[in-house]
C-alpha cells in the first residue's frame, strides 16, 4: 500500500540552518534541465546563510550549476558553487556562495536531481522522483507495468520536465498536477499500488480494460428510460491555445502559441464554428512536446463527445473503476448508420455503489470506438466489395 | 431585448393573452424552428426563399435560398424553461457575483420519442448551432414576434426514450 496519498509532503525551511535571511522560507527541489532551453531554466534560490553570503538552489544535491544571475546580471567571479554541499551538517544541498553580499535577487541555471548519474527529466520518473524524495514512497508503491508504459509513452512524447518544487501540497494534489500538463493520470490500482498514466498520442481503446457489456433494456435501472446521454460545447475543442516553459524565478510563462490546429480540427471548425481552449503546461519547456500534447487534445474532441448516466442494477458495476470500458447497447442513442447505439464502447469516468439498493450509478464517456466482429475467410463472405473488410460492425446483444 | 415591439406584440401583451415561443435554429443544412405553441400562419411564406422564375439567374452569384433552406417548423418542444441570467450560487457567494458575468441561457424540452432529434443529431451539427429564441402571442404573425435571445446550442440531451433536451446560452 502506498504512503497515504492525502497526507501533506512538507518540505524543509531555511530556519534549520543557523543565519538564513527567512526562516520559513521552503527549501526547493529541483528536477529536470534547468540548464539548456530558451531562457527557461532560471532557478530561485534561498539565502540560508546572511553572514557568510550562501543561497541554497536545491535541498538535494545536483548534476550542474552553470550560471549564476544576480538581477538578472550575469556574474563570472565573486561567487564558488558546489552541487553537494554538507553545509552546516544538515545534508546535502546545492549551494552558492558569495564573497561578499550580492546586493540584488539570486538565481541560477543548472541541471536538478540525478539518478545514477542523470538527470532526471523524463516525465513518469520525474514524478515517481519527487515522491520517494519528498513523500516518502519507493519503488514497489507504484504498479511497475503501467510506469514502465508511463516511461516509454514520455519517451516517445518527448515530455521532459523541469520543475521547482516550492510549495507543500498532498501526494495527491501533487500527482493531479504534474500529470495535467501531459494529459496524464493516475489512479490506485486494485493492489494499492499507484498507477501513472501518460500518453504520447490520442489513448488507445485497451480491451484487457472491457469489464462488460450493457444492454440498456436488460441492466439500466427504468431500463431505456433511465439513460442520460449528454453532449456539452465543453467537451468540444478545435484550437488550443498553449502556455508552455515556466520560468518559476520570474513566475512567468515563455512559449505561447493561441492557436494550435491541426487538418481535423479545421474539419471541426467548418462544422461547429472555432472553439478554442487554453491549456497550461507548466515544467514542459520544449514547443515540439507542447505541440504533441496540443495535438492529443484535438485528436480527442473535434467531434463532440457524449457523456452518458445510468444507474446498473443487481449489482453490476460494483468493480468497475475509472478507466474501465464498456460496451453499450442503448437503441435510443445517436448513431450514423441510424441502428441506435449498438455495442459502442465507454469509457467509465466515475462509479457511485449504493450499497443500501445495491445500485451502481455510472458516468462514461464515448470513445469513439465500436466492439467489431470477426470476419472469417470463408464462403460466406466474398471480396467483391459488396463488403468491407474487417469493419463488420457486432451487432450481438451480449447476454 | 433591444429591438422594438409591434403594435399587435403590445396589445396583445395588454390583453394578456398566452405568449408562445419558437427556438430557431441554424444548423450547416438550414434552419429548423420548434416550438410547444401554435405557429403562426405565416411562418412558411415568410420562409418561402427564393422562387424558381427568371429573376434569379443559375450563375453562382446567387445561392438557393440564400443559403440556408427552411427545412421545417414543428410543434414538437414539450417545455421551455426560464430564461437564466445571473449567478447560480447565489445568495451565498456574492463576492463570487462580482466577478463573473453570466451569458443568459434557455433549456427547451423537445419530443423525441420518434427519435427525430437522435437521428438529426447523428447527422447535423446541432451542438454550437446559432439560435434565436422568439417570443410572440398565438395567432400573431411572425413578424410580430419578438427576438429575446441569439445565441448558440451549448448543450445536447437525449434523456431516456422519449425526450431531448437543448440548452442554448447566448453568444
Amino acid at each position: 500500500m502506498a504512503p497515504g496519498l492525502d497526507a501533506k509532503i512538507l518540505l524543509a525551511k531555511a530556519g534549520r540552518y543557523s543565519n538564513p535571511a527567512n526562516e520559513a522560507d521552503i527549501l526547493p527541489v529541483v528536477i529536470g534541465d534547468h540548464a539548456s532551453g530558451s531562457g527557461f531554466g532560471l532557478l530561485p534560490t534561498v539565502e540560508i546563510d546572511t553572514v557568510n553570503h550562501v543561497f541554497l538552489v536545491a535541498d538535494h544535491a545536483v548534476g550542474s550549476l552553470t550560471n549564476v544571475y544576480v538581477d538578472g546580471v550575469e556574474q563570472v567571479s565573486g561567487f564558488t558553487t558546489s552541487v553537494s554541499n554538507n553545509y552546516e551538517g544538515q545534508g546535502s544541498v546545492a549551494t552558492i556562495t558569495f564573497s561578499s553580499d550580492p546586493g540584488g535577487a539570486v538565481t541560477a541555471r543548472g541541471e536538478g536531481l540525478q539518478d545514477a548519474g542523470s538527470t532526471v527529466e523524463s516525465w513518469a520518473d520525474a514524478v515517481v522522483a519527487y515522491l520517494r524524495l519528498k513523500g516518502g514512497f519507493k519503488d514497489g508503491d507504484f504498479d511497475q507495468t503501467e510506469l514502465a508504459r508511463s516511461r516509454s509513452q514520455s519517451a516517445a512524447g518527448g515530455y521532459e520536465m523541469a520543475w521547482v518544487f516550492a510549495e507543500e501540497r498532498t501526494a495527491k494534489e501533487w500527482l493531479t498536477t504534474l500529470m495535467a500538463p501531459v494529459l496524464g493520470s493516475h489512479d490506485l490500482g486494485a493492489d494499492g499500488r499507484v498507477r501513472l498514466f501518460v500518453h504520447a498520442g490520442r489513448p488507445k481503446v485497451d480491451l484487457a480494460r472491457l469489464v462488460g457489456h450493457v444492454v440498456a433494456t436488460r441492466d439500466v435501472k427504468e431500463g431505456s428510460q433511465g439513460v442520460h446521454l449528454t453532449y456539452d460545447a465543453a467537451n468540444l475543442v478545435n484550437s488550443v491555445s498553449a502556455r508552455w516553459g515556466w520560468n518559476f524565478a520570474e513566475s512567468k510563462w515563455m512559449g505561447a502559441e493561441d492557436n494550435w490546429q491541426t487538418a481535423l480540427s479545421e474539419k471541426s471548425q467548418n462544422l461547429y464554428g472555432e472553439v478554442r481552449r487554453e491549456h497550461l503546461m507548466k515544467g514542459l519547456k520544449d514547443e515540439a512536446a507542447a505541440r504533441k500534447v496540443a495535438e492529443i487534445i484535438l485528436d480527442i474532441q473535434p467531434e463532440p463527445v457524449g457523456v452518458a448516466t445510468f444507474k446498473l442494477e443487481h449489482m453490476k458495476g460494483f468493480g468497475w473503476s475509472p478507466g474501465d470500458l464498456f460496451g453499450f447497447t442503448w437503441m435510443w442513442g445517436p448513431d450514423e448508420l441510424d441502428q441506435g447505439m449498438v455495442n459502442r464502447i465507454f469509457r467509465v469516468e466515475a462509479v457511485s455503489v449504493d450499497l443500501a439498493r445495491l445500485e451502481a450509478k455510472v458516468t462514461a464517456s464515448e470513445t469513439g470506438y465500436y466492439l467489431a466482429g470477426r470476419v472469417f475467410f470463408d464462403a460466406a463472405v466474398k471480396f467483391d466489395a459488396s463488403k468491407r473488410f474487417g469493419a463488420k460492425r457486432d451487432l450481438t446483444v451480449y447476454a | 431585448m433591444s429591438e422594438r415591439l409591434s403594435a399587435a406584440f403590445r396589445s396583445s401583451l395588454r390583453e394578456g393573452k398566452t405568449p408562445a415561443v419558437m427556438l430557431w435554429l441554424n444548423t450547416l443544412k438550414g434552419t429548423r424552428v420548434f416550438s410547444a405553441d401554435p405557429l403562426p400562419a405565416d411562418i412558411f411564406a415568410a420562409q418561402a426563399g427564393t422562387k424558381f422564375n427568371a429573376a434569379v439567374m443559375f450563375d453562382a452569384s446567387v445561392m438557393f435560398n440564400g443559403g440556408s433552406l427552411f427545412l421545417a417548423a414543428e410543434r414538437r418542444a414539450l417545455k421551455v424553461g426560464a430564461l437564466k441570467a445571473g449567478t447560480a450560487s447565489m445568495p451565498e457567494n456574492l463576492v463570487g457575483s462580482f466577478r463573473r458575468s453570466s451569458r443568459r441561457s434557455l433549456r427547451v424540452v423537445l419530443a423525441n420519442d420518434d427519435r427525430a432529434i437522435t437521428k438529426l443529431f447523428a447527422k447535423e451539427p446541432l451542438l454550437m448551432a446559432g439560435c434565436q429564441v422568439k417570443v410572440g402571442f398565438i395567432g400573431l404573425a411572425l413578424t410580430d414576434y419578438a427576438t429575446v435571445l441569439e445565441g448558440r446550442v451549448e448543450r445536447v440531451e437525449i434523456r431516456g426514450s422519449f425526450e431531448a433536451a437543448l440548452t442554448v446560452k447566448e453568444v
